[in-house]
């Protein structure tokens, strides 16, 4: 663990640091402090240094350090909340892509920070030599500069950033396992904030967003657009002389089964993005709004640890129901969505308002084809039809 | 010795190979490999896994049929040391 000597300083001595003149103690200061508290478990520190960002709600703190090129965390301080724009350039989008996220979960979804509770956002860049991946480590994010034959630098696209941020959203709610299915959709949760991170920042609808993941990382002369793409999943790439091609499958009847990448989560999260992509173009407008509220609600507050793609279907269901009302054509988009992807979204039978009963069906494999009957069978067709025309 | 070494996952996902046979090698590349490989423990353990960890490399080391996995936050500095021997060949 970085800082080691900060345990031995007494909170008192902390507290008066954060207000120390140099940015870079004060960081340290605020940083020994969480480190502290965490490690000790104690709510009572917490609340003994209430004053600390990380109990006042709303405030967004960050931090960039470089790792000038080696493997330790978190690196030589390069720049905290508020300080100047510095001369590198990739400190400098980590530190903005952080804000931003930062401030779309905070004004869309209220939630401060990763851990709700205003958790500083660490970021270190420059992780060791021509790093070709970014990634979460628990406590932050880290991000490479890639070899600039297959990757530039991992922080210029603000959907990585999302992306990595919300590895640290799923830690601290759904705690999604990070293997096979589970894996898949933390994966995919991922994406998905890390997409609408950036449609909400551009100002896009979800029809005229790119639904792309890592545009603008790909070095130039690489055949493709982005790493991944939820709204074609397997189309993002196709250049034999370096990446291959995209192997991410659209639908069930796909899934990939594989010992490698943790069982392929970064494979078979293209199932459920394209059941989100859908829904968002089903109801139309800013996806952040309907189609993100409804997946926020699962993901950080129903979805659990070991849930696989019908589980975590069935609570979008649920979600939905929660939001927009039983039977509601949101919920109707929700589970129509999942079943055009060949995920079943568990069954079970939906009261609507006026006692009709809807069931959201279980179709078997292999999935249903576009143009199937929709996943919800309304038990009275007609209630049904006049509910939803 | 057969030593086969498989990279995956990260968040691009991009993976890497590469093996080695160190009756084809050069005695003093053979020699190395082996020394690197007897550091391994003699039975594969349970992967090791950064539990809270997302989006990081995961690899496979393949030493005569047996399968040692971790990823790179997790791998200890003797399997990391064989690992970027193979991959240098």
């Amino acid at each position: 663990m970085r800082h080691h000597v900060c345990f031995i300083i007494p909170p008192h001595v902390l507290k008066n640091l954060t207000k120390h003149k140099d940015p870079e103690i004060r960081e340290r200061a605020h940083h020994a402090m969480d480190v502290a508290a965490q490690a000790r478990g104690a709510r009572a520190v917490v609340q003994q240094l209430g004053f600390l960002a990380s109990a006042s709600p709303g405030t967004k703190r960050r931090t960039v350090y470089d790792a000038q090129n080696g493997s330790k965390l978190p690196g030589k301080f390069v720049r905290g909340e508020g300080g100047k724009a510095v001369a590198d350039k990739s400190a400098n989008q980590a530190y903005d892509y952080a804000g931003d996220t930062y401030d779309f979960y905070k004004t869309i979804y209220n939630r401060n920070s990763v851990d709700d509770k205003g958790m500083r956002l660490d970021s270190t860049v420059h992780y060791q030599v021509k790093f070709d991946n970014a990634f979460w480590n628990g406590t932050q994010m880290v991000y490479g500069d890639g070899d600039n034959i297959i990757f530039v630098g991992f922080t210029g696209s603000i959907d990585v950033i999302g992306h990595e941020l919300t590895h640290g959203v799923t830690q601290f709610t759904s705690a999604l396992e990070y293997q096979d299915q589970s894996g898949a959709l933390n994966e995919h949760f991922s994406d998905v904030m890390g997409s609408l991170v950036k449609q909400w920042k551009n100002n896009q609808t979800a029809a005229q967003a790119d639904w792309l993941i890592g545009e603008g990382i790909l070095a130039p002369g690489v055949k493709g657009v982005a790493l991944r793409s939820m709204k074609a999943p397997g189309t993002a790439y196709n250049d034999p002389k370096t990446l291959g091609k995209d192997p991410q499958p659209a639908n069930m009847k796909n899934f990939v089964t594989t010992s490698q990448d943790n069982g392929g989560v970064h494979i078979n999260s293209g199932i459920p993005n394209k059941a989100f992509y859908n829904l968002a173009i089903g109801l139309g407008g800013y996806a952040w709004q309907k189609a993100g509220s409804i997946w926020y609600n699962a993901f950080a507050k129903r979805v659990q640890a070991t849930s696989d793609f019908a589980r975590a279907a069935a609570d979008t269901v649920d979600a939905a129901a929660e939001l927009y009302g039983p039977g509601s054509a949101e919920q109707v988009a929700v589970a129509a969505a999942w079943n055009a992807v060949g995920v079943a979204a568990t069954q079970k039978t939906l009261v609507a308002p006026g006692g009709v009963k809807l069931t959201v069906r279980a179709p078997s494999l292999p999935a249903s084809e576009p143009g199937a009957p929709p996943a919800i069978i309304p038990v009275s067709a007609k209630a049904a039809s006049r509910r939803h025309k | 010795m057969q030593v086969r070494v498989q990279r995956s996952g990260g968040f691009a996902n991009i993976g890497a190979h590469a093996e080695v046979d160190t009756s084809k090698l050069p005695k003093e590349k053979a020699e190395e490999v082996q020394r690197l490989a007897g550091a391994l423990p003699p039975q594969p353990p349970a992967p090791l896994r950064a539990k809270q960890a997302a989006d990081v490399y995961q690899y496979d080391i393949e030493v005569d049929g047996k399968t040692y996995r971790a990823d790179e936050l997790s791998m200890p500095d003797g399997w990391r040391a064989l690992v970027d021997y193979v991959f240098k060949q």
